[in-house]
């Protein structure tokens, strides 16, 4: 089945300037429970851009310029490399029982992978880095980096 | 090959679901998902790379410019550069989500 015909929980789309992406039960001063909203998308992305690009700056400054540069187009490559395959279904892969991404990011990943989403969605890159880097330290991972990522 | 394709799978939607958990945005649309998860990332991978030891520098910038070069090697180039590189990842993750103003839930040991 495509990904696109599957329902996903919370799926609805909604006024990214509005939406919050969490809400929390916080105890006030005077020990009533209130609803507290966490920060919009909007919100979490322009505070946290002044800081990317302040980091940037610190890793040009001891990397050299377009290192970072050099790093996005690597992680890229590696990613595009990785989602052009188009070789199975998500059938095959449940039918397979291999565990299929609980988010709908890790679904649209798969669904471009496997050929039912024509392409990926802005981003991507760094976040296939860190998924590397992170990779081995998941409760249950394997424990054997897949030999294929080696080439390109 | 395909047993590789399906491990290279679970790496991608692993970190996926697990940024996705800790930034608490399970509910947005797919797109400000990869948005934040990217920003996310980009975040935590510079502030690794800014805890590189001075001299394994050149040797991380070596890697990233071999045309050979892949994911494993930059991971270990990584974690051979970064001393106690478990406690620094999880430092930096840590910090990272609190700069989204969430609280960290995943990273607890």
């Amino acid at each position: 089945m495509p990904f696109e015909e599957r329902p996903v929980v919370g799926a609805t789309e909604k006024n990214k300037e509005t939406e919050t992406v969490e809400e929390r039960m916080v105890v006030t001063s005077e020990g009533d429970l209130k609803t507290e909203q966490g920060p919009t998308v909007d919100e979490m992305l322009s505070r946290t851009e002044k800081l990317s690009d302040q980091l940037e700056e610190e890793v040009i400054h001891r990397y050299g310029g377009g290192f970072v540069t050099k790093l996005r187009e690597k992680m890229a490559g590696w990613s595009e490399a990785l989602l052009q395959k188009g070789e199975k279904t998500v059938d095959w892969f449940e039918k397979k029982g291999i565990p299929l991404p609980k988010s709908k990011l890790g679904m649209r990943l798969l669904s471009v992978g496997v050929g039912t989403a024509g392409s990926f969605i802005p981003g991507g890159a760094m976040l296939w880095g860190l998924s590397i880097v992170l990779w081995k330290r998941e409760p249950g991972a394997r424990k054997e980096f897949p030999s294929e990522l080696a080439t390109e | 090959m395909h047993h590789d394709i399906v491990q290279q799978f679970e790496v991608l939607a692993g970190g996926s679901d697990h940024i996705v958990e800790i930034l608490g945005i399970h509910d947005v649309s797919v797109e400000d998902q990869a948005l934040l998860a990217d920003r996310f990332a980009d975040i935590v991978l510079k502030r690794l790379l800014l805890r590189v030891s001075d001299d394994r520098i050149e040797d991380v910038k070596r890697v990233l410019s071999e045309e050979t070069s892949g994911p494993e090697s930059f991971v270990s180039v990584l974690k051979a550069s970064i001393p106690d590189f478990d406690d620094r990842l999880r430092e930096v993750m840590d910090q990272t989500v609190a700069d989204f103003r969430l609280p960290s839930r995943t990273m607890r040991k």
